[in-house]
């Protein structure tokens, strides 16, 4: 089936030639190897880091909360944080660099992008068309909270409130009538319960 | 994608309202999907084409010897990026390196390989049409992620000032490596 | 062979469109004759199908390489169970199979209603055969898998999808969506007959609730049995990523759980026949969008080189489909009114409209997000993405409320409740979602959603269990039976309400185990030499050793990891790295460890060729098994719900 042949090329993609990233890896990921070395052309594409460097307390997380928003290229929809592959894990690294040394959200994704196109970002840039893809579904939301409510406030041209007993109200005062007061929210089942037996006996007169 | 029952409720028989409300929502879906399949799902956009290209240095396969793009400067560049687990780069790689004996006095061919293993990428290039240009080592995948390169093969056409001229994804057809060749020079 | 499949498509491709226009004018004439013909023709059509499958089977277990689906997915080498799988394994195979599938819900429907609702067989019975039809047009063209191999006949092939062959659950994962999907014709078939005979009135749905409670049932066991799949083989530690294919198979799956919760209203208020009905409408639809999402190569990605032809024919189906609904719907308009106004906003009746509005809503945002892409390229002609980011924005919000609208429709009386009765029927249960809550806090929860989705399913729990256990008070109370009694005939007198409540129970779990996976999940990677470790959070393991294994279609590494768990041993774990003969690329087997608290996966990334060390990715997965759990529960709740009984039009007298 589809899937299956899609997934397996993208796997196929992102799993081979497995043992090359071994050589720069070594130990736990939770604290990585040796700093990764930015190549000229970050400073190229988004000039100097324009925020503090981030130290090894708070690098982890703000690394994953990024790499959470950047495409894997090579995957079927995963974010780098998520994919195992290669590719995913070289370019994880790539934007902890980048966090350490002081690289602000936006920075990242511009080169990113500058580099994949739009298409890297998981969510899309808000800003232009692009702004639509929340817009319909809010909008779409919005005007079916207005039907439901305009539904809701419809009301019979004799709306009173006493006018009509709900079920609850009606089963309670017949059940009130037809044995010890419960007041409960068994009513409605006791009520049931009665005249289910009630029927019993009908079809057993009869 | 519903249309709304109001419409209609006093009169009797076909409701265009209703019908005008379905249509609204259900046609551009289907606009949408029409050209939906006459996109080409495999296109991808290329933002670096017709900027400077992203510098590198990396390893030699050959003798361990560091190539940088700026040595190459001077003369245009095609910069190939492959794998030994890529099946079109089988079909591709003979080709480029007839072409490189072809056009290699104006144009400068470079491979780079993509996460492997050396002693896989040697073996491969004995069998799929051998070494007519120097093989660059990415480790660590950081000049195909410079530039943006979502899988391989896919092949960078560089002009003499360095700037990437056009891009190519998928194995390159002939006649399109020398269109494209052509217009480096 | 291939002559024989061939025959048996064109015959059943005959018998379908002469079912569809007999069946037609039987609907319009009401003769009892055309009836019987139209029942004859779909069993014929039926019995065709099941037979092409049959000779497609027969193909593929002697390795008739002659057929040409079979020179595409056989191999000699590939185990006899998955080379019988292997008819779902890749394209033209699997519209076969669910050909296939069509024929034994066909046959399923014939024999079931035999004698029964005569008036609206022909019309139900006509549009199944057209959805046949087009499917066996398929089937004898665009996606023909009975092709002639040309010559030279090849003496092996490549064996399936290497994915195929990676898991058991691959093997019953498509089945189950298929039976979902093509299932859901059934009540789109019998909504389409109310329409054409104008029957659209009060208590029109009844007849197909369990004809949608069926599909529903295979729908929500595959969409699980997806993930799960996902998450035994693909490595990366979840098991759901909104991917479009994904998608496809939720959006049937809401409006179908929108439409059941509908037809509630509509039987017991009047309400909403209209709406019911385009739910009804729209879900069928959906499941045509989705295959055609899913097969038209239009939602595939970067590097995926397939493109089908079948995409033009399943658009022009869709579109057929889409406009002949909307004709239909505009024709009845006059016969779908909504209904006397509601009482009261504080009713069930109020609670199960919102509950609709916010499925329709979920839905909508699914569809735009999915098909997104596709607007922003054909608009600005740039690939964008909307990934799991964008849909955890309205996924959340939108499922923390339809949860919490489980607890309250059950707890709000039909008509309209006083506050006071508002407040004595929520009290309570929010008090046990509050303990719940309370006591995820007490074991470590610290983080606002998931403890908002402990408070909502706690909520919603007891609001069931309450109701569960109400009526069989009530009749310890008046009639004066045991427990067991009680127990057994409140469940005889309201099985579909039990087992809605059973699957209620089964979604609250389903949530918890979601919202605890996704915010408690721990990652930590690395590359072990032999004999060392790595540590991540109390999981200590050691990489031992790995050991290749020859298989006849694959070579598998098997890496051997001791794991500890604060000192204490808990074995061996055996993650590995298969090599197809046909792939190029090892492809992963993760290992999992489960248990009813976490999760341990192991997720081989790379073996150093000489065995010596291991890059390793390790997830903690808290709850995740809960999720399976909750999938069982939901499926056997539905069960109670559709399982026939001698007095189901009795059932359900109080709901």
């Amino acid at each position: 089936m589809s899937r299956a042949v899609r997934l397996g090329l993208a796997l196929a993609l992102s799993l081979a030639g497995g043992a090359a990233w071994a050589q720069s890896k070594r130990g736990e990921d939770v604290a990585p190897e040796q700093a990764l070395v930015l190549g000229p052309d970050v400073a190229q594409t988004v000039g100097a880091p324009l925020g503090p460097p981030v130290g090894p307390d708070r690098l982890e997380e703000e690394t994953h909360a990024l790499a959470s928003r950047i495409r894997c290229p090579v995957c079927q929809g995963h974010s780098i944080a998520d994919s195992p592959s290669e590719t995913a894990r070289d370019m994880k690294s790539l934007v902890r660099a980048m966090v350490a040394a002081g690289y602000v959200e936006d920075q990242v994704f511009v080169y990113f992008e500058a580099r994949y196109g739009e298409f890297i970002r998981l969510l899309p840039r808000a800003e232009g068309f692009n702004l639509l893809v929340w817009v319909i579904p809010l909008a779409a939301l919005l005007l079916g909270i207005i039907v439901v409510v305009v539904f809701l406030g419809r009301r019979r041209p004799s709306a009173v409130a006493t006018a009509v007993p709900s079920e609850a109200a009606a089963a309670r005062s017949r059940a009130r009538e037809a044995g010890p007061a419960e007041g409960s929210d068994l009513d409605p089942w006791l009520e049931a319960v009665r005249r289910e037996v009630a029927e019993e006996d009908q079809r057993q007169d009869g | 994608m519903s249309a709304a029952p109001e419409g209609g409720r006093a009169g009797r028989g076909f409701s265009y309202k209703a019908l005008i409300i379905g249509l609204v929502v259900t046609l551009p879906l289907l606009a949408l999907l029409y050209m939906g399949l006459s996109m080409d799902p495999h296109r991808m956009d290329a933002p670096l084409v017709g900027k400077p290209a992203p510098p590198f240095e990396l390893h030699r396969l050959s003798d361990g010897q560091l190539v940088s793009l700026e040595s190459l400067r001077g003369k245009p560049v095609i910069l190939n990026f492959w794998a030994t687990w890529c099946m079109p780069c089988r079909q591709e790689h003979p080709f480029m390196v007839s072409a490189a004996k072809k056009l290699g006095d104006k144009i400068q061919f470079v491979g780079i390989v993509y996460q492997d293993k050396n002693e896989m990428v040697n073996a491969w290039l004995d069998a799929y049409g051998g070494r007519g240009y120097p093989t660059l080592i990415d480790a660590g995948t950081k000049t195909a992620i410079a530039y943006g390169v979502y899988g391989v093969p896919e092949t960078y056409f560089i002009d003499s000032q360095g700037v990437i001229r056009d891009k190519v994804v998928g194995p390159v057809r002939p006649d399109e490596l020398f269109e494209l060749a052509g217009r480096l020079q | 062979m291939a002559e024989l499949g061939r025959l048996l498509i064109l015959a059943a491709l005959a018998l379908a469109s002469a079912g569809a226009l007999v069946g037609f004018s039987a609907g319009r004439s009401g003769s009892a004759r055309g009836l019987r013909i139209t029942r004859g023709l779909a069993l014929a059509f039926a019995a065709c199908l099941v037979g092409a499958t049959g000779v497609m089977e027969y193909a593929l277990i002697t390795h008739d390489f002659s057929v040409e689906y079979v020179a595409h997915v056989g191999s000699l080498a590939t185990p006899l169970h998955i080379t019988i799988v292997s008819l779902w394994s890749s394209l033209d195979g699997s519209i076969l199979f669910w050909g296939f599938i069509l024929a034994v819900y066909t046959t399923g429907f014939v024999l079931a209603t035999r004698g029964r609702h005569e008036d609206m067989q022909p019309y139900t019975l006509a549009t199944i055969m057209a959805v046949g039809t087009f499917f066996t047009f398929l089937i004898a063209g665009p996606a023909n898998p009975f092709g002639d191999t040309p010559a030279p006949i090849p003496t092996d092939g490549p064996g399936p999808n290497a994915l195929l062959q990676n898991h058991a659950l691959m093997i019953i994962h498509p089945p189950m969506l298929y039976m979902g999907y093509v299932g859901m014709t059934i009540p789109f078939a019998m909504g389409v007959a109310a329409l054409l005979k104008g029957r659209s009135g009060a208590g029109w749905t009844r007849p197909l609730r369990r004809w949608m409670l069926i599909p529903w049932g295979f729908l929500t066991c595959g969409i699980i049995l997806g993930g799960w799949w996902a998450y035994e083989v693909l490595g990366w530690g979840g098991y759901w990523a909104w991917d479009p294919v994904e998608n496809a198979s939720l959006l049937p799956w809401l409006t179908a759980t929108a439409f059941l919760h509908a037809a509630m209203l509509q039987e017991r208020r009047g309400l909403l026949a209209g709406w019911t009905l385009v739910l009804l409408l729209v879900t069928f639809q959906l499941t045509i969008l989705g295959t055609f999402m899913t097969r038209s190569g239009v939602f595939n990605s970067v590097h995926s080189f397939t493109q089908s032809p079948i995409g033009p024919t399943f658009l022009v189906f869709l579109a057929m489909v889409l406009i002949a609904s909307v004709v239909l719907v505009a024709a009845n308009v006059h016969r779908l009114a909504p209904g006397r106004p509601i009482e009261s906003p504080a009713s069930r009746e109020a609670a199960f409209i919102v509950n609709n509005l916010l499925f329709a809503a979920f839905t909508f945002t699914v569809l735009v997000g999915t098909t997104f892409p596709l607007i922003a390229e054909a608009a600005r002609g740039v690939k964008v993405s909307v990934g799991e980011p964008f849909f955890d924005q309205f996924a959340v919000p939108l499922g923390l409320a339809i949860v919490f609208l489980m607890g309250v429709g059950p707890a709000m009386p039909w008509g309209r409740a006083t506050g006071a009765e508002v407040a004595r029927r929520m009290g309570p249960p929010l008090l046990g979602g509050l303990v719940l809550a309370a006591l995820g806090v007490a074991l470590g929860v610290r983080d606002v959603l998931p403890a908002l989705t402990l408070l909502v399913a706690g909520f919603a729990v007891s609001v069931t269990l309450r109701d569960v256990w109400d009526p069989v008070r009530a009749r310890m109370t008046a009639k004066g039976e045991s427990l067991g009694r009680a127990f057994a005939s409140a469940l005889r007198r309201g099985r579909r309400r039990f087992g809605g409540q059973v699957v209620h129970i089964g979604v609250a779990i389903a949530v918890v185990a979601i919202a605890l996976s996704q915010s408690y999940q721990i990652i930590g990677e690395g590359v072990i030499d032999k004999g060392a470790t790595l540590t991540v959070s109390d999981y200590t393991l050691q990489f031992v050793d790995a050991r290749s294994v020859t298989e006849p279609h694959r070579e598998r590494t098997i890496a051997t990891i001791a794991v500890s768990k604060g000192g204490r041993d808990l074995g061996t774990m055996e993650p590995a790295l298969n090599n197809y003969a046909t792939e190029m690329n090892a492809i992963g087997s993760p290992a999992v460890r489960t248990s009813p608290v976490e999760d341990l996966y192991l997720s081989v990334m790379s073996i150093d060729p000489r065995g010596q060390s291991i890059g390793l990715r390790v997830f903690i997965n808290p709850a995740v098994a809960w999720l399976w759990i909750a999938m069982g529960v939901m499926v056997f709740g539905c069960l109670i719900a559709v399982w026939p009984t001698r007095r189901s039009e009795a059932s359900g007298a109080v709901a």
